[in-house]
């Protein structure tokens, strides 16, 4: 009988973990490339840093399997729609952010998320730094 | 429709003639968000507008500008600040060039030192200068087109109020000797989705002194369409109201419609017309 000591059987746990997590990424990945889940346009513009960028949105994916799916964004517990199946592939958003958001769909039937996308924020006059306050002498 | 490009402050003085106001438009534009501008760097930005114009200035006399034409002109924004030292350049609004450095920022405070606050128009070389062989009209035109700039000195007190930015100068024109000016304006921004819709309300003063340089005409010069004319102090209101909206990451489009009245002590002087001035702009600009 093969006998194991601590340290050679903590690190084929390791191992194991590291190999299941890689292959769930790849899995994910994979679930990803086949939703083609994309938003148009991915980049809102705000005057400056810090001011709330406004802009309707289209998310789109293409689903190929049943189950209770819902999009989310990453500010929010509360999912932004929910459907059936391929009961819809499509959903207008009205984005309004000062900061870039994540977007991910969410089979919940599997408990799993399946695909991500961004709206990223960004702004015309970007060197908007913070200052130090107080008086000044030359 | 006539293309004209204009440098700044031939611009800054055939539409605003102001001495005063400066980045508050630039303040503002932050869509009220009561913070301090010394937060925002350097950026330029280099556009096209097209302009209607009615200014009060003697229009027969003059080939610049014609009355409530369409124009299009060129636009320059700009600002470099630089270890508190700052360049400002505001073009069509109600500043010209600024030179200056910022001695105190709070969150709701910034006080600038202008050591030079340029408005108006100079051309090296020019000759202006009229003498007793000059033909009437030669006489005129060098009246009407002679070098008027005027360099003010000061300070610039800037509070920002909730969603206000309340702004005060005070300047005086140590190099040409012409006098001084002083204003107090109250700006505030909106945001209505990706519009920055602004509004700026203010008054000036400027000595006697100073609207000599600009409206005044001594008697030695003095012709039969321009007489001699001594300009007293004055003070007028002025508004404006604009937005800039975002192109894209690096274009702007900005509008905006301004009204300044025109003080009746500068109105008698021959160079000025009886009625205000009053203009509107939209360009597309390029920021770098």
């Amino acid at each position: 009988m093969v006998k194991l000591n601590k340290d050679k059987f903590a690190l084929v746990i390791l191992l194991s973990l590291i190999g299941s997590l890689a292959m769930a990424e790849n899995e994910l990945e994979h679930a990803m490339d086949n939703m083609n889940f994309s938003v148009k346009p991915s980049r809102c513009i705000a005057l400056h840093k810090g001011q709330k960028c406004y802009q309707t949105v289209e998310f789109s994916w293409r689903l190929v399997s049943g189950g209770l799916y819902c999009l989310y964004s990453s500010t929010s517990t509360e999912p932004l729609v929910c459907w059936q199946g391929k009961a819809l592939s499509s959903f207008h958003y009205e984005f309004q952010s000062a900061e870039s958001i994540t977007f991910y769909i969410r089979n919940e039937t599997l408990a799993s998320t399946q695909a991500k996308t961004k709206v990223d924020v960004a702004w015309v006059y970007k060197n908007r730094q913070k200052a130090s306050s107080g008086w000044r002498l030359f | 429709m006539k293309i004209k490009l204009y440098l700044f402050m031939l611009t800054a003085m055939l539409v605003s003639k102001s001495i005063v106001a400066a980045d508050i438009v630039s303040d503002v534009r932050a869509g009220g968000d009561g913070k301090s501008s010394s937060y925002e760097e350097s950026y330029i930005e280099l556009g096209v507008s097209l302009v209607v114009a009615n200014n009060p200035w003697d229009i027969a006399a003059g080939e610049e500008y014609d009355d409530h034409d369409l124009n299009l002109d060129f636009d320059v924004y700009g600002q470099l600040k630089k270890n508190n030292f700052l360049i400002e350049v505001t073009q069509g609004t109600m500043d010209g060039l600024n030179l200056g450095y910022t001695f105190l920022t709070t969150p709701t405070w910034q006080v600038d030192f202008l050591a030079g606050s340029l408005n108006g128009s100079y051309e090296i070389g020019k000759d202006y200068k009229i003498d007793d062989n000059d033909t009437e009209s030669e006489r005129n035109r060098k009246i009407y087109e002679r070098n008027r700039i005027y360099v003010g000195t000061g300070l610039r007190v800037t509070h920002y109020w909730g969603k206000y930015v309340v702004q005060a100068r005070i300047l005086n024109d140590f190099v040409y000797q012409s006098g001084t000016g002083g204003s107090l304006r109250i700006g505030r921004g909106w945001q209505y989705r990706n519009w920055y819709i602004f509004g700026i309300f203010g008054g000036e003063y400027r000595s006697a002194k100073t609207n000599q340089m600009w409206y005044g005409i001594d008697s030695d010069e003095a012709t039969a369409r321009y007489p001699s004319y001594n300009a007293e102090s004055t003070f007028n209101f002025s508004s404006q109201l604009g937005f800039i909206r975002p192109i894209n990451e690096n274009w702007v489009l900005r509008g905006y419609i301004g009204y300044s009245n025109t003080p009746a002590s500068a109105s008698k002087s021959s160079l000025v017309e009886d009625e205000d001035t009053s203009y509107s702009s939209i360009s597309v600009n390029r920021v770098f």
